[in-house]
């Protein structure tokens, strides 16, 4: 329900409460172990249905629309369409006999791309879907495209930043995020990014050094001093590259990354904006460890919760949507779930 | 019932304030004057007040709050927890997914088992047969030990088409491959005190291999992951795990209790295996029985002592020097090298 007064409110805000969630988020549980999972489409449906209910966009609650139905069904096809694709693979791979012949080495070659296209494809879709559920004073959003022209780009574009060690990162995140958020709209107004790459590199150039140096150091202390431990050099090197690589370079990088791309975004007159710093994403991860660990994984299912909460509260909005040319996206809506994004373990933010 | 009531029609974002009136006795909401049959009408699920209409999936009536209350006598509230729970109840519902959870998992749980005496041996040889190819240059060939072997072998009752090898690796381990292969590590060889260990390790494996375990594991292993994958997520995967080393511990009793036979029937002492079982208990730590893949080495030591028969004449299954090139078909075959990884 909507009241007139709570217009001068904050223009995005979140009052949901982990004591009304939780036992909907611990039914959602019990129901999803007894149906051997079938249920997680039910419980993510149900679970949206609150967040969106308590997150009030200029004073008007969100409403997720999306059914559990449709869920399950895409989660099914994906599941049928991975396992075709992986047995197949394997098949074809066998029998062209074995990985070691040409032919046979190219087809397991294929999967990787195949699988970062499907990937791609995967994160698209589920901005697409959820945009089309997501209802807001009787209007919904979504892409007219289906989303392989970004998968293409995404696969093509992760290759090539792969290719050049990484350097390339901040050239290649900013123009995917533009290309598929300028793909999406909502109501009839399309979303604009002016995502740029220029003020990344800043960020980005002293961190990558930083990635490089520091398993150097061992290297040269090795090499200089003959020590004993140069048995080990590669292991220590690779787990040095991998510490920085999933723990200490993302983070510092992911926030201001997340930041700049919010920042040049707009949508009907609404200029959006994000003011979460790299310490409230770490202290936000902690405390998400720190609720599974001490309740030996039963607050996990809080963690949607945490994440909605945190990126609502994060979010910035400037300016006031135009209601008076704001009509419905005429789209047609997609009828089957993020299946894929759901077998392939991924977010869609 | 009159009232106020803020509508949205789906065509605009712009809501406007109608009057509505609840027609109890019509089975009707007049919505500025438009008349909307009851039953066309249902709650949104964790908005109180809202409503939306079936045949309008964007039409949204958000009643006066004093409204909201007759409102819910006359239309149900949504729980959004899904209609068969809402029918049903919390509990009648957990209770028969339930059942028909555990039905499912009782059909894919015992169907393998007989499947899997009809899925050929060159199936399973040729779903396999990149590792089995990759294994070959790692049997070791030292003079004499395979010779040794496959009489040993023999006399625990390999049949003609069974295969046992000797592969290097630090792991004390023994394998029964599909397609029939058996895999001895050097490792397990070397802790062994007496060729009737082997025989009774080497029994267990066949016994494996003749009741087409490997293919029932493998068959089942597929269903649950077929079945459960596809919507299940991770917390079906370790549903699947813990299925499957139950499974394993019950075909483990029984590969022992073919082991037992075997040896029997070949006059080969059980104690010395029962022995190798009672070696095996103090390096084993206490408390973890439920989860292991084997039945605990006391059990199963206990039943192979409890075979001995002192009635029966026992001889040990290969003389010294048979034994001894056995021991060291690896330590004898120069172009092994140590096997790292857990392939398998």
């Amino acid at each position: 329900m909507t009241d007139w007064a709570e217009e001068r409110q904050a223009p995005i805000s979140f009052d949901g409460d982990w004591r009304s969630y939780l036992p909907i988020a611990l039914t959602n549980l019990a129901l999803t172990i007894v149906t051997l999972g079938i249920y997680r489409a039910w419980a993510t449906t149900r679970s949206r249905q609150y967040l969106c209910a308590r997150t009030r966009f200029f004073g008007e609650r969100l409403e997720w629309i999306g059914t559990a139905r449709e869920l399950l069904v895409a989660n099914i096809l994906v599941a049928l369409l991975l396992i075709m694709l992986v047995f197949g693979n394997q098949l074809v791979i066998e029998a062209v006999d074995g990985e070691r012949s040409a032919a046979g080495g190219a087809l397991a070659a294929m999967t990787a791309p195949a699988f970062l296209l499907l990937y791609g494809l995967a994160r698209f879709r589920a901005i697409r879907y959820r945009l089309s559920r997501i209802m807001w004073r009787g209007i919904t959003g979504g892409s007219r495209e289906a989303g392989w022209t970004y998968a293409a780009l995404y696969a093509f574009g992760l290759t090539v930043a792969a290719l050049t060690l990484w350097l390339i990162v901040p050239l290649v995140l900013p123009a995917l995020w533009r290309r598929r958020w300028e793909a999406m709209q909502y109501g009839d107004w399309a979303v604009s990014v002016e995502a740029h790459h220029r003020s990344l590199w800043r960020w980005w150039l002293p961190l990558y050094s930083l990635f490089l140096l520091i398993p150097l150091g061992p290297i040269l202390f090795v090499t200089s001093s003959g020590n004993s431990v140069g048995a080990h050099l590669p292991l220590i090197v690779l787990v040095l590259f991998s510490i920085m690589a999933l723990f200490v370079v993302p983070p510092l990088f992911f926030a201001r990354y997340i930041r700049a791309m919010l920042e040049r975004m707009e949508w009907n007159n609404v200029r959006f904006g994000f003011n979460a710093r790299t310490r409230d994403w770490v202290w936000l991860y902690l405390r998400m460890l720190l609720l599974v660990v001490g309740t030996l994984g039963i607050g996990s299912v809080m963690l949607e919760f945490m994440r909605w909460r945190f990126i609502v509260e994060h979010l910035e909005l400037e300016g006031a949507p135009d209601l008076l040319h704001l009509g419905p996206s005429g789209l047609r809506d997609p009828r089957t779930g993020e299946g894929l994004l759901d077998a392939l373990d991924i977010g869609a933010f | 019932m009159r009232g106020a009531a803020r509508l949205l029609d789906g065509h605009s974002a712009i809501d406007r304030l109608v009057e509505v009136d609840i027609d109890d006795a019509g089975g009707r909401l007049l919505v500025a004057g438009e008349a909307i049959p009851l039953s066309v009408l249902q709650a949104v699920p964790q908005q109180p007040g809202t409503y939306r209409r079936a045949d309008l999936p964007r039409w949204r009536l958000t009643l006066d709050p004093a409204m909201t209350a007759a409102m819910q006598r006359l239309v149900r509230d949504d729980s959004g927890r899904g209609r068969w729970v809402d029918r049903l109840g919390l509990g009648r519902s957990a209770a028969l997914f339930l059942a028909g959870s555990a039905a499912l998992l009782g059909i894919i749980y015992t169907l393998p088992s007989l499947i899997a005496p009809n899925v050929p041996v060159a199936a399973e040889r040729f779903l396999v047969r990149g590792a089995l190819a990759e294994l070959e240059p790692r049997i070791c060939t030292g003079a004499g030990g395979q010779a040794a072997l496959d009489r040993l072998a023999a006399a625990v009752g390999a049949r003609p088409g069974d295969r046992v090898v000797v592969i290097r690796s630090a792991q004390r381990n023994a394998v029964a491959l599909p397609g029939g292969t058996i895999v001895l590590f050097d490792e397990l060889l070397r802790r062994l005190d007496s060729p009737d260990q082997a025989a009774g390790v080497v029994a267990h494996e066949l016994g494996h291999v003749h009741r087409r375990h490997v293919a029932e594991a493998m068959t089942r292993q597929l269903g649950f992951q077929l079945i459960l994958g596809a919507v299940g997520g991770a917390s079906a995967a370790r549903i699947t795990d813990l299925v499957s080393l139950r499974y394993s511990r019950d075909v483990e009793r029984q590969a022992d209790a073919d082991s037992r036979a075997a040896l029997a029937h070949a006059g080969i002492s059980p104690v010395p295996t029962a022995r190798m079982f009672a070696d095996w208990q103090k390096e084993e730590l206490d408390g973890f029985g439920y989860l292991a893949s084997h039945p605990g080495s006391g059990e199963r030591g206990a039943a192979f002592r409890a075979a001995f028969d002192p009635g029966a004449r026992y001889r040990p299954v290969l003389d010294r020097q048979a034994w001894d090139a056995l021991v060291d078909i690896c330590h004898n075959d120069p172009r092994q090298r140590e096997l790292k990884s857990e392939w398998l």
